[in-house]
This record gives structure tokens, C-alpha cells and sequence, in this order.
């Protein structure tokens, strides 16, 4: 899939898909881990998890892999959220980018799964 | 445009903004559209075009039964041509190609309600005035109007028709590639080729591969089932003639040309096929042409051109190595056809000499003892009866020999007296000895020790040995001594004579040594008697010595063990007497022959022969050989010779190399180049001894060549075959030529083959990485007749490691060296999949078992892990590396050593690890370098020690020019060092290839300085952000054609870190929505970010304080 990082998918049945992945992202694996992402979803799920708790470097390349891949999936009318721990050193890397706001980042897979389950409740009228 | 830029000032606030499109949708007469004047539109017409307008991505709106079109700016290029008269107008007119397709999806959505998603669906459109083969990603979903009721759709679309051919064409390009290695003919792998073709027609809809023809154009080789929409290929394309391909023209010009499917005045010109050239490596010019059919669906672009090209590439690839296997297989059944052609002839001619000799004695000893035959009668039977045993005793000497050397004698072992055998040998010798002045003093008191001993063998070395005895002996005696020593009988013969100067003596036994120069009774002898002896010797389980000194005489001693106790001599065979008689009746007859007296008639009708030497002895000897049976005339120098040769020109040339004035090879070059005489047989005589003497000669043009001493016979049977091979030659002229310079052709073409796959075989250049040095050298071997088995190879890992490898494979040309590619290829491979050496070498050997290799290769793999500061290493076979410590010392790594490739190991598998600290030299390298003839390879090993430990900073060049092998010798030679490079506190600098992979080693070799310059984590995380950045940057720019490059350094400045990154790319604006980040990271990090840039490369500084890590950030 990547060269610097490992990306392990859980599909969690419930329509939420949970992507854990390992290693570096930058520049050399942005468009690998894009599609190899984008190829895991499936056509029913309505939301995918990206767990970033083992990626240990993330630069501004690795960020705008976020924001592709939230755009790609709002296309396919899918939610997106992403998971870091509090402290993680790459929740600088993503604050420096502007991400907070635009992408959904919460501290952990639960939480990040409330929050897709939340946003499609409420999402029905919000999509269009 | 209809529509100007500026608004209506009717138009409501919903159509504001959005462009182009919006500022046409204000202008456009909606009245009279299906859908009406915007002012009526529902509520959720207006918020989907609002939402249209100020999005973009391509997005697309149906509305109402005539699912009418609205869209945006960003939705114009998929409709192409269409644009222009699409806005407000009914889908189904618009769309009308497709409609068959996207019709039924929208009645879908209004029906139902449900949304579509369609992935890399294929569309066939005509906007660009001709019919496309076009993808799109894009998603249908309902619009509700205010009612509830679905009133229209929303298109949100996305083209993808550049990546599905992409990924098409590269699964064709992967097939092809697939299919190439396993064909062994050029046509089989043209077939294969085409095969793979076949499985994308939609890019290849037909092709057909044409040879350039005998005359002039071409003819078709082959071709896929389908073809051109004009019919089948034609099976020939005269010269000049485009139709239905240029194919001829392409063979001619060696350009790809398009063969068009419109006439040329036609707008958009449509391509039929592309022709392009498949020039292989060996060839100058192409000799056969690929024609590719164009999709008629797509513009034969760039990109088309590109892959078709690809193709061409790897269809000539193919054939190029189906060409090699083929050659391969022709050079080796010759040379398989020449040995058994050798081994025929030398069985067939020694029977065939044998029986006819044995035939002819029997009558003429008869002959000796009827009373009836007169005196005259009498002597001439004698001379035949001598002359035929003569021929006999050589034809058995040659066969002996030939028989002991292959190891296959069969002696017969008889425990037999020595002392009697010798006395009684000697006995024989008594007259000639005595008629030539000298004294024969024989001391073998019987009974004497008993052997175990072959008769016939041993009798044979011992004639030798006094036939050479009284042959060297003008004065003095002659002595034949047997006694036993402790557990060995010795049997002496020595001589008084001329003695053999100390250098001869190593030589004396070898075959075909003769002592040049030495004074003697007789030339004659076959150069190989001594060395029976010697081999005669061993069989008895022997040995034999030999003493001498120039004016004293010689000495040769042979020691056989005795037998067991309980054997009892055999009585003395008869037929050991006749064997002595030949040989002492021979030497009777050198006693009566004055030297250069001129035997043989001269007859016309025999073939003529000249022969020049500048030696008169030679031309005496030489001549006196051959007219018995030829005419012969003799020149001192090379330019009497040619004088000769141009009165009359002989049957065949005899020329010394070596002639004041013309020598033998001027002599040869005006007979070669002269027409009427360069068909004689020409040889070469010299004392030039050694192989690259005689393959000079040859090349340059001698028929054969024969080397001083040789024997009578020797010289008389190659003289006999040149001049067989020059009637042949007469009668086969040209023929003969042709398939000479076929062979040799061969010979160069696997030889240009096996040398361009090794070149190609050596990385082009090393990795540059981090805190580590990396150089190395390959030297070819001298004698560049041979293309070695050494490689080696160098990888940059992922994880900021490097893999070196070196290896050797024994074995040469063409099949040597595709295993070298096999086997690199596959440690390229397994190390990328991040395989350690030991394992690495465990698949490696299990690919050479498993392809049936029989060649045996060595390897060695070392694992550089400089940020860890240590290395790992296995080996299989090959000689070990050498490390060299900051201290100076150097050390081998002989640890984890299995069998070389190929051969089964219990230790395969195995890996050791040692420390690698920074100053630490690393040297791997060939046997080459450290072999030579004669002495250990533990002295050569040392001696690199010794140069690597001479200085720290000496690369492989340096060591090689140290060890005097800069230059070639006597096998080739590659040596790889890598030097681990200091971390110290003060600077770094680094220069890399600007692609992406870079980024992580980058990471961490300034990740390791922070830490060595003592940075908290914290900061230096920042940092390393920073760095990342702006190294990200510098690898976008330079992207292009070509590698680039970009440089890091980084420095302390008391307090303050400074880091510098440059490239030498073009700045580029920031691309995607979402890139352009970069500076704001640099900026938020770094305490000063200071970017130049010019029109050829930027700058970035950059300043960070660390000194108090924990406030900083």
C-alpha cells in the first residue's frame, strides 16, 4: 500500500469504518494512502474513522491526505473524522495547517465514532 | 459568450457570483427554456444553483421533466464543445449520445428517490467533434421541490478518463513484460508479445510486426487475430508504398510515423496506426517494425504516444533477448560439434596409422630374412623396415602419452627384477654408445630389487632416457645403475654430456618443453619424452629427480617402492628386446646422418612449400624434414621470401616470426593482401611460447601456427593439414570465408551481450544517505576477452538504512551474466521488502536451486545502520569484508558464513552484528582483488587490510590505486567501501535526490544532530517540522525530467540552530486547495523564516533558539 506507513481497516459492520494506521506521512505516500483508503470504503458505510494514534510524523503533505480524503468521501455523500490522542506531538503538525474546524479531530476512536453516529442524525437535512 | 460579464439588473440575488456561468445564466432568455424565467423557479431550484455556482467542483443540476441543464464553471470541460449551447437546453438533446445510459439512471432518481453512484463509468461522448471513449466518477441525487416531490437532480461529477487508461495501459505494459524472458526464438517472442497485446484492445486494437524484406520494404512476421478495419495486414509492403502502413519508409528512416485515417486536408485528423522501429542493441539500423492500430475513440496524444512507445520498447526487449538465447545455443552446439569432431579425428587418424604400420613390418622383417633379396634389395628394405617402426614408436608415443594423461592407462602390474630389465636395456645401447666414442658403464648387480612393474611402460621410460642420454653425450659415458635405498629401488642413468642449465630444470618434465638451443645429436623427438617418463613414474607410485649442471652432465634418478616380499620376479619377456632394438637402431642412425646433407628428389608434381628462417641450422633441419616429401625452397629472410612466393606461388608458406628486414607477420600481411596469393595456407613457426603468441598469429590471419621445439611429426602433420586445407580452401573459396566470419560474429555479438548486461548490471550511482560515504570501483579484467561474474549493488531503504551487496558468480559471458541480473534483481527486490542479509541470501539461494542454476555464485550482504551505529552481515561463500576501526585497526567479519549460492548449507540463514561507529570504514569487494597466482588469498586480504589501514579518508579508487589495481588484472575486480561519517556537534550537510523518498532519511539524520546538539524533544520536534517543510518544497519544485537535487545544512549558532535549505527547481505556486501549508508551518515554528527565491532555485533560512528548550515553544 505505502512504504512508510502501515494502514490496517476495520469495518465495524455498523456502517463506520475504522482505518488505523502506522508510520510516517508526507509527501511520498500522500496519494497511496488516499486511494488505498478511498479503495477500502465501502459503498454502504457512512464514515470512516483514520486512527493516527501510532503515525508518529505528520507534516502539512500528510494533512491535505486529511482534507482529500474528507473532500473524496463528501462526494460520495460519507462522513470522515479523525482520531489523535491529546498530547500526540502530530496534533501540532495539524493545528499549524488549520485543520481543527474543518476536519473533525477527536481524541479517540470512541469518541470519533459518536461523533459520525451524531452527525448523521442530525446530517439528513445538512447534505445537499 | 453570450452574456457579458456584467449582472442583469433584473436577476435575482441567487445567480450572483459563479463566473462565467453565472454571469451566462443571468443574460440567458430563460422564457424561452422549458424550465422558465428564474423569478418562477422553486425555492429548491434557486438554492441548488446557488449552491452550483459557488462550488468548485464539477457539479450539475437536472430540473423539471426535461431534466433541463444548469451548471457551473467547473463542469465546462466535461461537456467540451457542447458548452457553448448546453445551458437551459433539454438533457436529452444535449446528452443525446449517452442518453441511452444516464437516461434510465435519472428516471431512476425521480422515480424513487434513491441517490446513484457510478465509479469510472465509461461514456462514449462527442464534444470534441469526433467520438470519445470518456470515464466519470459522479453521484445522482434527488432534488425535492417545495412540494416534497423530487424535482430535479444534483450531478456532482468527476472525469477520471486519464487514470483508467493509465492503469490500462500499465496492466498491458506489466503482461508484456511478464511474457518476455521465457521465449527462445525471436519469432516465439514475437508471438508472446503480440498475445499480450491482445488483452487491451481497447489501446491496441490491432498490431502486426513487419521484417525489413530481402530486396527492398518489408514482409510481415506476424500480427493479432483482429485487424485493421481495411482488412488483414498485407504479407508485403514494397518501398515508398504508405498503404496501408508506412511500414517501409520506418525501416528506412528508423522514425515512428502515423499512418493517418483522414485525408490530410481533413480539420481533425484522425490517426489510423502508429509504425514504429524495433532497433535492437546489436543492430545499426532496424530490421523490423511494430504497427500499433489507434483506438479510433482516442486522440493519439502524448500520452498514447508515450505508451506506445513503452511497447515498442519492451517488444524489442524480447526479441533482443530471444536473439541472445538463440546466438547462446548456436555457439555452443558448434563448439560442441568441434570437440567431437577433434576427438574423432585423433581416435580415427592413430587407428588408422597403426594397423597400416603394423601391416607393413610384418612383411618387411620377412623380407630382412629371405636369402633371395640382393644386397642393394636389401638395404632399401632396411630403410623402410626402419623408417615404419620409427613411425610406429611415435604414433605409440602419442597415444601413451594421451592415454596417461587422461588418466586411463591400463598398466599391468608384474612384480618384476629392475636390475635385470635395466642391465638388459642397457645392453642394447652398448653399440651406439660405443660408435659414438663413449663409454657405457653399467652397474646392476642382479638379483636386484623387485617392482611391482607395467613392462612395456617402463621399459619406454627407460629408452627414453638413454636415447636423450647418448643424443646430449659427446664425450665421456654413459651410466645405467641400479640399487636399493632403504624401502625404494633407484634406478640411475646419467651422462657426461652437455647438462641442462638450472631455469630448465622446473620445466624438463613438462610437455612439449624442449631445451632450446642445447647441442645434440638430432632434433628429432617429440618434445613430450620426458614427460612420460614423469608420468610413467607416478603410475608406479614413483617418482623421478633430476640432477644437472651446464659442461658436468645430467642425472635422472627414478625411486619406485618395491613390492610385497612374497613376489617373485617374472622371467623377462622377449618382446622387451625388440622395443630396445627400435630405439637403439634410431639412435645408430642420428651417428650416420651428416648434418645438412639434402635428402629427397625434387619432383614437380609434389606440392611446393616455401620456408623462411633467418637460422640456418633451422632452414637445414626444417628443409631436410620436409622434402622427403615436398618441394621445397628456402629464403633467410622475409623479402627473398615474398620475392619466392610472387614467382611462383607455392602450395602453402612456412615463415618464422622472428626475420631481419620482413618479419612473419609482414610477410603475412603482403601474402593476405595480395589476391592472388591470399588463399595459400600460411604457418606461423616461433618460439614465441604461450597462448597469446599463438592467438596474435591467428588474428592476424595465419592458417596455423606452430611453436619451437616442436617434433618432426608435429610439423609435418600440420603442414600435410594446411595444405588439405588449402585445396579446400580452392575448392570452397568463399564459402568457407562466409562461415568463418559467421562463427566469429557470433562470438562478438554474445560477447558485446554479456558486456553491456554487466555495465548494466552496476548501479549507475550510489545512494547518497545520510552519515554515510559510499564509493566504489570495478575493474575489468585485463584480458577483456571475458566478462566477469563480479557485481554489486548499493540500496537506500526505506527506514534510512542501507543494503550493500557484492557478489560473484564463477562462470563467464553471456549465461553468467544473466545470472548476475537474477540475482540482483532479486536481492533489489527481498530488500525492499525489508528482508534482513541473512534471510536475503536464504531466498537468494532458493531462487538459484529452484531455477536449476548450475553455476555457483558468492555473496555478501551488509545492512548499514548508521543511525543505530551498528551493521549486520551475512555471507554466503564470498571473501570476508573488512572493517575498519576509528582506532585504526582493521578487522574481518568472517561471522555468519554459509555455503556460497546454490549449495545446500546448514548455515544459511545465519546473520552477525557489529558495532559501526561513526569513523568506522567498511570494504567489501571481489576475489580479484585479493587472489593472485601463487599466493594465499590471505596475503591479498591482508594487503587491503594494510591499505585500509593507512588512512581513514581513502576511498576505492584511493584503495585501489594503492593496491596497483587501478588497473586491469588477471580477473575483475569491484570493491564497495562505506565510510560511516562522524556526528559531531557542529555542522551538517547534506545533499539529496529530490524525490519524495528522501524525506524520511532526512528526518532522521537532523532528528540524531538535534539530539547530538542536545535539542529537547519538544523543539526539536518543531524543528524537524520545519526542516520536513521546506525539504517538501524543494522536491515539488524540482519536479521534472531528470534527478535533481537539493541541500541541507544545519548549524549551531550559539543560543540558535540555523538550517539552510536550496534547491535548484522553479518555484512553483502553491497547488490544490489545500497545499501551501508549508510556509505557515515554517513560520509558526521557526523564530525566522527568510525564503529567496530566483529564477533558478530558493532559499530558505531558517533560525530557531534552543538554548532554553522548555520556554521556546
Amino acid at each position: 500500500m505505502s512504504d512508510l506507513a502501515n494502514i490496517d481497516v476495520v469495518d465495524r459492520g455498523d456502517g463506520i469504518v475504522v482505518a488505523h494506521v502506522e508510520g510516517d506521512l508526507d509527501l511520498s505516500n500522500l496519494h497511496s494512502v488516499h486511494t488505498g483508503l478511498l479503495e477500502t470504503m465501502p459503498n454502504e458505510a457512512f464514515g470512516l474513522v483514520v486512527d493516527l494514534a501510532e503515525v508518529h510524523f505528520l507534516d502539512s503533505a500528510g494533512v491535505e491526505t486529511l482534507f482529500r480524503l474528507q473532500t473524496s468521501l463528501g462526494v460520495r455523500q460519507q462522513r470522515f473524522a479523525v482520531a489523535i490522542p491529546p498530547g500526540a506531538p502530530i496534533r501540532r503538525a495539524l493545528e499549524l495547517s488549520g485543520a481543527p474546524g474543518e476536519i473533525a479531530i477527536c481524541g479517540s476512536v470512541g469518541e470519533a465514532v459518536a461523533v459520525l453516529r451524531a452527525g448523521a442524525e442530525r446530517g439528513v437535512q445538512e447534505t445537499g | 459568450m453570450r452574456g457579458g460579464p456584467s449582472p442583469s439588473p433584473d436577476s435575482p440575488e441567487f445567480l450572483s457570483g459563479g463566473g462565467d456561468l453565472g454571469a451566462r445564466m443571468r443574460a440567458l432568455d430563460w422564457a424561452a427554456t422549458p424550465i422558465g424565467v428564474p423569478d418562477s423557479w422553486p425555492q429548491a431550484l434557486r438554492t441548488a444553483v446557488s449552491v452550483c455556482l459557488s462550488s468548485r467542483f464539477p457539479l450539475l443540476i437536472w430540473w423539471g421533466p426535461e431534466l433541463v441543464l444548469l451548471y457551473n464553471d467547473d463542469y465546462r470541460s466535461v461537456l467540451g464543445a457542447k458548452d457553448a449551447t448546453a445551458l437551459g437546453r433539454p438533457g436529452e438533446q444535449v446528452w443525446h449520445e449517452i442518453w441511452d445510459v444516464i437516461g434510465p439512471m435519472l428516471e431512476g432518481v425521480f422515480e424513487r428517490g434513491e441517490s446513484t453512484w457510478s465509479d469510472d463509468q465509461l461514456l462514449v461522448l462527442e464534444r470534441g467533434g469526433y467520438v470519445e471513449e470518456a470515464y466519470f466518477t459522479f453521484s445522482y441525487s434527488p432534488i425535492r421541490d417545495d412540494t416534497g416531490a423530487i424535482g430535479g437532480v444534483f450531478c456532482a461529477v468527476h472525469e477520471t478518463t486519464d487514470r483508467v487508461l493509465a492503469e490500462r495501459r500499465a496492466r498491458m505494459l506489466t503482461a508484456l513484460a511478464a511474457r518476455a524472458p521465457s521465449e527462445r526464438t525471436a519469432e516465439e517472442a514475437i508471438e508472446a508479445a503480440l498475445t499480450a497485446l491482445e488483452t487491451n484492445p481497447a489501446d491496441v486494437p490491432y498490431a502486426a510486426v513487419y521484417g525489413r524484406a530481402d530486396g527492398v520494404g518489408a514482409r510481415l512476421l506476424a500480427a493479432t487475430a483482429a485487424s485493421a478495419a481495411a482488412g488483414p495486414p498485407p504479407a508485403g509492403i514494397a518501398a515508398g508504398d504508405h498503404a496501408p502502413w508506412p511500414v517501409a519508409s520506418v525501416l528506412e528512416t528508423g522514425e515512428p510515423a502515423v499512418a493517418w485515417a483522414d485525408p490530410p486536408a481533413a480539420a481533425a485528423r484522425r490517426a489510423e496506426a502508429l509504425v514504429l522501429p524495433l532497433k535492437l542493441a546489436t543492430e545499426t539500423t532496424a530490421s523490423r517494425a511494430l504497427v500499433l492500430g489507434v483506438n479510433r475513440r482516442r486522440v493519439l496524444d502524448d500520452d498514447y504516444r508515450a505508451f506506445f512507445a513503452l511497447v515498442a520498447r519492451d517488444v524489442t526487449t524480447a526479441i533482443a533477448t530471444a536473439t541472445a538465447f538463440e546466438d547462446e545455443r548456436a555457439r555452443s552446439d558448434a563448439l560442441v560439434e568441434l570437440d567431437r569432431a577433434k576427438t574423432d579425428f585423433f581416435s580415427n587418424v592413430s587407428h588408422e596409422f597403426r594397423t597400416p604400420l603394423t601391416l607393413m613390418l610384418g612383411p618387411l622383417e620377412e623380407l630382412l630374412r629371405d636369402d633371395r633379396i640382393d644386397r642393394v634389395g636389401h638395404g632399401q628394405v632396411e630403410v623402410a623396415h626402419r623408417n615404419a617402426e620409427r613411425l610406429l614408436r611415435l604414433v605409440n608415443t602419442l597415444l601413451d602419452f594421451s592415454r596417461l594423461e587422461a588418466g586411463r592407462a591400463s598398466a599391468t602390474l608384474v612384480p618384476t627384477d629392475v636390475a635385470e630389465v635395466a642391465a638388459d636395456l642397457a645392453s642394447t645401447f652398448r653399440l651406439p654408445v660405443e660408435q659414438a666414442g663413449l663409454r657405457l658403464a653399467v652397474d646392476c648387480p642382479t638379483p636386484g630389487p623387485t617392482v611391482l612393474l607395467d613392462r612395456e611402460l617402463f621399459e619406454r621410460a627407460v629408452l627414453n632416457l638413454l636415447s636423450n642420454a647418448l643424443k646430449f653425450t659427446f664425450e665421456g659415458e654413459i651410466r645405467v645403475a641400479v640399487r636399493r635405498e632403504d624401502d625404494v629401488a633407484v634406478l640411475e642413468i646419467g651422462d657426461t654430456g652437455e647438462g641442462i642449465a638450472e631455469e630448465e630444470l622446473p620445466r624438463l618434465f613438462e610437455r612439449f618443453h624442449r631445451v632450446e638451443g642445447a647441442r645434440s645429436r638430432s632434433h628429432e623427438g617429440s618434445g613430450i619424452g620426458l614427460a612420460v617418463v614423469e608420468q610413467v613414474a607416478e603410475l608406479h607410485g614413483g617418482r623421478v629427480k633430476v640432477r644437472s649442471g651446464l659442461g658436468i652432465g645430467t642425472t635422472f634418478r627414478i625411486e619406485l617402492p618395491l613390492a610385497p616380499d612374497d613376489a617373485d620376479a617374472a622371467p623377462d619377456a622377449p618382446a622387451g628386446r625388440e622395443r630396445a632394438g627400435g630405439y637403439a637402431d634410431e639412435a645408430m642412425r642420428w651417428l650416420t646422418v651428416s648434418p645438412g646433407s639434402q635428402t629427397g628428389d625434387v619432383r614437380p608434381s609434389r606440392p611446393r612449400i616455401v620456408f623462411a628462417d633467418d637460422n640456418a641450422d633451422m632452414r637445414d633441419y626444417v628443409g631436410r624434414l620436409l622434402r622427403a616429401q615436398f618441394e621445397v625452397r628456402t629464403a633467410a629472410d622475409g623479402v627473398t621470401a615474398l620475392e619466392l612466393i610472387r614467382a611462383e606461388p607455392p602450395d602453402l608458406v612456412l615463415a618464422d616470426v622472428m626475420m631481419p628486414g620482413l618479419d612473419g607477420f609482414g610477410l603475412l600481411d603482403a601474402v593476405r593482401n595480395d589476391d592472388l596469393l591470399r588463399r595459400v595456407p600460411f604457418v606461423m613457426l616461433s618460439a614465441r611460447a604461450g597462448g597469446e603468441a599463438a592467438i596474435e598469429g591467428l588474428h592476424a590471419g595465419a592458417d596455423d601456427y606452430v611453436v619451437k621445439p616442436f617434433a618432426a611429426t608435429e610439423l609435418l602433420a600440420r603442414v600435410r593439414a594446411n595444405l588439405e586445407l588449402g585445396r579446400m580452401r580452392n575448392r570452397l573459396a568463399d564459402l568457407d570465408r562466409e562461415e568463418t566470419e559467421r562463427m566469429r560474429g557470433l562470438y562478438d555479438r554474445e560477447h558485446e551481450i554479456a558486456e553491456s548486461l554487466q555495465r548494466s548490471l552496476l548501479p549507475e550511482r550510489l545512494p547518497s544517505v545520510p552519515y554515510l560515504d559510499l564509493s566504489a570501483g570495478y575493474v575489468p579484467a585485463e584480458e577483456a576477452i571475458r566478462i566477469g561474474g563480479d557485481w554489486y549493488d548499493a540500496l537506500a531503504l526505506i527506514d534510512g538504512n542501507v543494503l550493500l551487496v557484492i557478489g560473484d558468480v564463477a562462470g563467464h559471458g553471456l549465461a553468467a551474466a544473466s545470472v548476475m541480473g537474477e540475482l540482483r534483481s532479486a536481492a533489489r527486490a527481498y530488500a525492499l521488502e525489508g528482508h534482513r542479509p541473512g534471510d536475503l541470501l536464504r531466498r537468494m539461494d532458493a531462487l538459484m536451486r529452484t531455477t536449476g542454476r548450475t553455476f555457483m555464485a558468492t555473496c555478501l550482504c551488509v545492512r548499514l545502520e548508521p543511525a543505530a551505529g551498528r551493521l549486520r552481515y551475512a555471507s554466503a561463500g564470498h571473501p570476508p569484508a573488512l572493517l575498519r576501526r576509528p582506532d585504526g585497526t582493521v578487522e574481518r567479519l568472517t561471522e555468519a558464513l554459509a555455503a556460497p549460492l546454490g549449495f545446500l548449507s546448514g548455515r544459511r540463514g545465519r546473520e552477525a552484528e557489529i558495532g559501526l561507529e561513526p569513523g568506522s570504514v567498511l570494504g567489501m569487494y571481489t576475489d580479484g582483488l585479493v587472489e593472485r597466482r601463487g599466493e594465499s588469498i590471505d596475503v591479498g586480504i591482508d594487503a587491503l587490510a594494510d591499505a585500509m589501514a593507512a588512512g581513514a579518508d581513502l576511498d576505492a579508487a584511493a584503495l585501489l590505486t594503492r593496491l596497483g589495481a587501478s588497473r586491469g588484472l588477471e580477473d575483475d575486480v569491484a570493491l564497495l567501501v562505506a565510510h560511516a561519517l562522524p556526528v559531531d556537534g557542529g555542522r551538517l550537510d547534506l545533499s539529496l535526490e529530490a524525490v519524495p523518498g528522501t524525506l524520511a532519511p532526512l528526518r532522521r539524520a537532523v532528528s540524531r544532530w538535534l539530539d547530538a546538539n542536545g535539542v529537547g524533544a519538544q523543539v526539536a520536534y518543531d524543528i524537524l517540522l520545519a526542516v520536513n517543510e521546506s525539504a517538501t518544497n524543494a522536491i515539488e519544485h524540482a519536479y521534472g525530467p531528470g534527478a535533481a537535487r537539493f541541500d541541507v545544512q544545519a548549524r549551531r549558532d550559539g543560543d540558535a540552530v540555523e538550517i539552510v535549505v536550496r534547491d535548484n527547481g522553479r518555484w512553483r505556486p502553491a497547488r490544490g486547495r489545500h497545499r501551501g501549508r508549508g510556509l505557515g508551518v515554517m513560520r509558526a515554528t521557526m523564530d525566522s523564516v527568510d525564503v529567496r527565491r530566483g529564477t533558478v532555485g530558493s532559499e530558505i533560512r531558517m533560525r530557531r533558539l534552543v538554548a532554553n528548550a522548555g520556554v521556546a515553544s
